[in-house]
């Protein structure tokens, strides 16, 4: 509907899934330990969901803080994810868990990691349906949600850099992060933990994950990102601070993990 | 401290409510947007492209056939009419009805639309092609006012708006006697008011008289214009305000009602006028400014000296730009005692839009430069900035730096309580959100505390009629021009009435403005309604009690000083009583009236027989605690506590709610509101996705903003609180920004960006040119 309002190509007809209860909802699949999001969740279901807050609180927290209360409460985990992932704080959560959508149709279904995104909205062929999102669990994983708010708490970000450290091992890999209103496309900084030196010396963990995240940055830049330069931020500032908010969200990621 | 209190009024307390609250939040309020009169069309501006040109010829033919279009109008139907030469405005008549001969900024009207419904006046509008042949134009005021600057307006070659200018005191000698001085400079940017309600106007022409409802802070001086437009006889203009969403100052001039009266009469019908969120950025604005300040000071840490230089961009219309010169100027040099002081103030026109009053009346940009300043000569003296200005500030007895009296001085009070709720471990936190108070939960997180403190004048000499009437059923009617912008001057007024009179509020009715039945009121502005129409109305209530006591003397029997009043019941002393209803069904007139005028006149110095420059002053400060993030730039003002001078509270939630909603209102035009214009003049963000105002989400943690009443056995002069604190968020978060990390903004807004950019400049200046860590 927001398409059709700013006068986007759209089609003749419409077929509302909204409820759909296949559709909604937040479940565990046993078999998996992943977490199924039914895509027409609301954010505000999902943000207060006692599953998804155990398995998924990155996502959970990126949910309550997206949009606004009224938009929380309408807006879809779906709708939220395909329409402009860019500009998405549940999408950088998702794609630092690992999370994917579940595309299904009738012969099957098929699973889209959600940093596979392309810039806009994910192509699904005529017979599809996207019916929810599969999250690897988190529980007792590390998590971290750093959202750079140049106008007010009221606005969207200038920046959010999505953060999730997963549990065990002890060592320093499995940090993955991930940002978004940073450039016009969803920017998946990858693994982080691989900059930090297991004996812990040389420059600081902070600086080195800083440039990590800075180093993907400018990949991503190099593959076709194009960082958005708008009245919130500059792309020059956007670009000098995504490895300061890692280097923090990794430390309180880190903190977060359960021993 | 001594000489106030904060007494709250016996019998009212906090549990009283704004009188309209409920109707507001229920969103029942009539605004004017939902007025609708029989057989109404809608009209649409088109707008110029350019900031400067000739308008060459418009092309109108696919507009006019549009669907639902009435008709085009456009300069040649104002010259038809005879009315081309017209020019109308507040404090300058430079504004046309509509652009004839020439464009002076992009989003000048040329042409108006009117249609059957408004989305086909939108459509239409956009059909219209125009031929304006494009001139060179100019934006900054010290680029206008240079002597080979292009002319804005034919007829004014120097581009000067308005020049104000006052000296005082020996100012050579004092130069040279001066331990230190120092000279800085600062700007402010241009910003929107964006009250939530935009500018609408409905107008209808019935046997030659015009009705018009219209968002107006003004409608008596809005009625005087469409008088004078249209030829008319006063009894001819009927002007209605219904209560506004908001103002702050940008509805405080005739802007459409002119056009949209004359397009009702060209086309025979009603028509109305509302704005879309983009034109209220080409509609008004707020003035950039830059500021020049100079200031001397002695070795004990007192100024003998301050001048300042002020250059204000007025865009291409005047405005209230002649009231924002002055009153910047003469806030600029703050309220401190100074020996020889000397302003210059200059307003230019610019190719921008026009930029009108705002909240603050320029004390805002004044106070960014004067009290940052005041900051960095008591750091070249190494002195606490609190303490420097405890020394300076003026006090009873005093004179300002204008030379005049500083009359009932409370500045120093206002400084100290707002400090000590800063310094308090238990502030008073009925107003603060539920947040906890953050701490440095990182490294780059440095805190810092600022004040500010403001002075700010009221519009002298201006004038206010009231009058208060007792109706048959025994209630009252308060009438006056005072304009309902949420600000709450209704409760304000019927208290005022009801105390007067002796009876309770749901026997009190205030009645919004409708020139044929409430008298003539100068301006809803200036912070001065409380003060000058409460006091007509104060006056008018008294002038009916006298009336309503004779009659219930004759009812009674007995003098009417030996009555006393209780309940809406006058009441002799030996307990025989008579209510208001009876005393009005017996004197069998529709209706009981008393009538006052109250005049502000400017108090005459009795030693140099001058006018003084207000009669009296808006008088704030705060203190504020900030924490700056070094690596982002982000600054969060965790703790805010204003205070403000009351003189007597009215309405204890009204002037709590003032107070707050004057920080809160400034936080957003200190950390991020900012108005950008391309290279055609063109205004950005014009959309309130990108143009943000702060919300509750943002009010600091701790937060309080007291209103300071004098002792109940001395003088009460009733004071507004609408702009009393706005002006001092800026330059004591500003302080407090410069206090945290050592770096000095010398522009608005302190966006993260800009102060990052600030701080990495410092660090590489320190270092020696290495960049920041």
């Amino acid at each position: 509907m927001l398409a059709r309002r700013l006068g986007k190509p759209t089609g003749d007809r419409w077929i509302s899934v909204g409820r759909l209860p296949e559709l909604r909802g937040v479940d565990l699949d046993t078999s998996t330990g992943d977490l199924a999001i039914g895509a027409a969740t609301t954010l505000v279901d999902l943000a207060s969901s006692p599953l998804a807050r155990i398995h998924a609180p990155l996502l959970t927290a990126a949910a309550g803080a997206a949009a606004s209360a009224g938009i929380r409460s309408i807006a879809t985990i779906g709708g939220n994810l395909l329409d402009t992932p860019s500009a998405s704080d549940p999408a950088a959560a998702a794609v630092a868990l690992g999370a994917s959508f579940v595309v299904r149709s009738a012969v099957g279904e098929r699973l889209v990691p959600v940093r596979a995104l392309p810039v806009s909205t994910l192509a699904v062929e005529a017979n599809e349906l996207v019916v929810s999102l599969r999250v690897p669990s988190g529980a007792g994983a590390g998590w971290s949600l750093q959202r750079l708010q140049t106008q007010g708490r009221g606005d969207r970000p200038a920046l959010t850099v999505a953060v999730h450290v997963a549990t065990g091992g002890g060592g320093p890999a499995g940090i993955r992060a991930a940002a978004t209103f940073l450039a016009d496309r969803l920017v998946d900084l990858g693994d982080l933990g691989g900059a930090v030196p297991a004996d812990g010396r040389g420059p600081s963990t902070a600086a080195l994950i800083a440039d990590a995240a800075l180093a993907a940055t400018d990949r991503a830049l190099q593959a076709g990102a194009v960082l958005l330069d708008d009245t919130r931020a500059s792309a020059g500032y956007r670009r000098a601070v995504v490895g300061v908010l890692a280097a923090r969200a990794v430390a309180e990621a880190s903190g977060r993990r359960a021993a | 401290m001594t000489g106030h209190s904060e007494r709250r009024w016996a019998g009212l307390d906090s549990s009283d409510p704004m009188m309209d609250a409920l109707e507001r939040v229920t969103g029942r309020t009539r605004y004017a947007i939902d007025v609708t009169v029989p057989g109404m069309a809608h009209v649409v501006l088109v707008r110029s492209p350019v900031p400067a040109g000739r308008i060459r010829r418009l092309e109108t033919d696919a507009a006019s056939r549009a669907a639902g279009v009435l008709r085009v109008v456009t300069g040649e139907d104002v010259e038809a009419a005879g009315l081309a030469g017209v020019r109308f405005g507040t404090m300058a008549k430079d504004q046309p009805i509509l652009g004839v001969e020439y464009v002076s900024f992009a989003g000048d009207a040329i042409a108006a639309v009117v249609a059957e419904t408004a989305a086909q006046a939108h459509a239409a509008a956009a059909l219209v092609v125009p031929h304006i042949e494009r001139a060179s134009a100019v934006f900054d005021p010290d680029e206008a006012l240079a002597a080979d600057a292009v002319t804005v307006h034919p007829g004014r070659p120097d581009n000067v708006l308005g020049r104000w200018q006052l000296a005082n005191g020996a100012l050579a000698s004092a130069r040279s006697e001066a331990a230190f001085r120092m000279r800085h400079e600062f700007s402010s940017p241009a910003a929107q008011h964006v009250s939530l309600e935009p500018h609408v106007c409905l107008a209808r022409w019935e046997d030659g008289q015009l009705e018009t409802w219209t968002t107006s802070q003004n409608p008596s001086r809005v009625a005087e214009e469409l008088i004078r437009i249209f030829n008319l006889e006063a009894g001819q203009v009927r002007l209605h305000v219904p209560s506004l969403g908001g103002a702050y100052g940008g509805k405080n001039h005739a802007k459409h009602e002119p056009l949209v009266a004359f397009v009702a009469r060209l086309v025979g019908r009603p028509v109305r006028l509302a704005n879309r969120r983009e034109d209220e950025f080409v509609t008004v604005t707020k003035h950039p400014a830059r500021i020049s300040i100079e200031s001397g000071v002695d070795h004990g840490g007192r100024f003998v000296y301050r001048t300042a230089r002020l250059r204000w961009s007025g865009g291409a219309h005047a405005l209230s730009s002649l009231a924002v010169m002055r009153a910047g100027g003469i806030a600029v040099l703050g309220p401190y005692r100074i020996p020889a002081a000397e302003v210059e103030s200059v307003v230019a026109y610019t190719n921008l839009p026009p930029a009108g009053s705002f909240r603050g009346l320029g004390v805002n940009q004044a106070a960014w430069a004067g009290e940052q300043q005041v900051d960095l000569v008591a750091a070249e003296l190494g002195l606490d900035p609190i303490e420097f200005r405890r020394r300076n500030l003026v006090r009873a007895g005093d004179r300002l730096w204008t030379g005049e009296p500083a009359g009932d001085a409370r500045w120093l009070d206002c400084l100290e309580r707002a400090v000590a709720d800063l310094e308090s471990a238990t502030p008073d936190r009925r107003a603060s959100r539920p947040r906890p108070e953050p701490g440095l939960d990182h490294p780059d997180r440095r805190r810092g505390r600022g004040v500010a403190v403001v002075m700010k004048h009221t519009i002298t000499p201006s004038r206010s009629e009231a009058v208060v009437a007792l109706r048959p059923d025994g209630h009252v009617e308060v009438r006056t021009s005072a304009v309902d912008m949420g600000q709450g001057s209704p409760t304000v007024l019927a208290r005022i009435a009801g105390r007067a009179l002796g009876i309770g509020l749901d026997r009190v009715h205030p009645i919004l403005p409708d020139t044929a039945i409430t008298p003539f009121d100068a301006t809803s502005s200036s912070s001065r309604v409380t003060f000058a129409v409460g006091e007509a109305v104060e006056r008018a209530a008294r002038d009916l009690l006298d009336r309503l006591l004779e009659a219930a003397s004759v009812a009674l029997g007995v003098p009417p000083d030996e009555l006393h009043r209780s309940d809406g019941r006058s009441i002799a002393p030996d307990g025989r009583q008579v209510d208001d209803a009876a005393v009005a069904a017996r004197i069998r007139l529709p209706e009981l009236t008393g009538t006052a005028t109250f005049v502000n006149e400017p108090a005459e110095d009795v030693e140099t027989g001058k006018p003084v420059s207000s009669s009296h002053w808006h008088q704030g400060a705060l203190a504020v605690q900030v924490a700056v993030d070094r690596a982002t730039g982000v600054v969060e003002i965790e703790r805010a506590h204003g205070a403000a001078w009351a003189g007597e509270v009215v309405s204890v939630p009204g002037a709590r709610l003032q107070n707050e909603g004057n920080v809160i209102f400034g936080l957003g035009q200190t950390l991020w509101e900012r108005l950008e214009f391309d290279a055609d003049g063109r205004p950005s963000p014009v959309t309130m996705l990108d143009y943000r105002i702060p919300s509750l989400l943002d009010v600091p943690a701790a937060f309080t903003a007291v209103a300071l009443e004098a002792e109940p056995s001395g003088h009460r002069e009733r004071h507004g609180l609408g702009e009393s604190l706005i002006p001092a968020v800026a330059p004591a978060v500003g302080n407090a920004v410069a206090a945290a990390v050592d770096v000095r903004l010398v522009d608005l807004p302190l966006h993260p960006e800009r102060v990052r950019a600030a701080i990495v400049a410092a660090d590489e200046s320190r270092n020696g040119g290495a960049t920041m860590a």
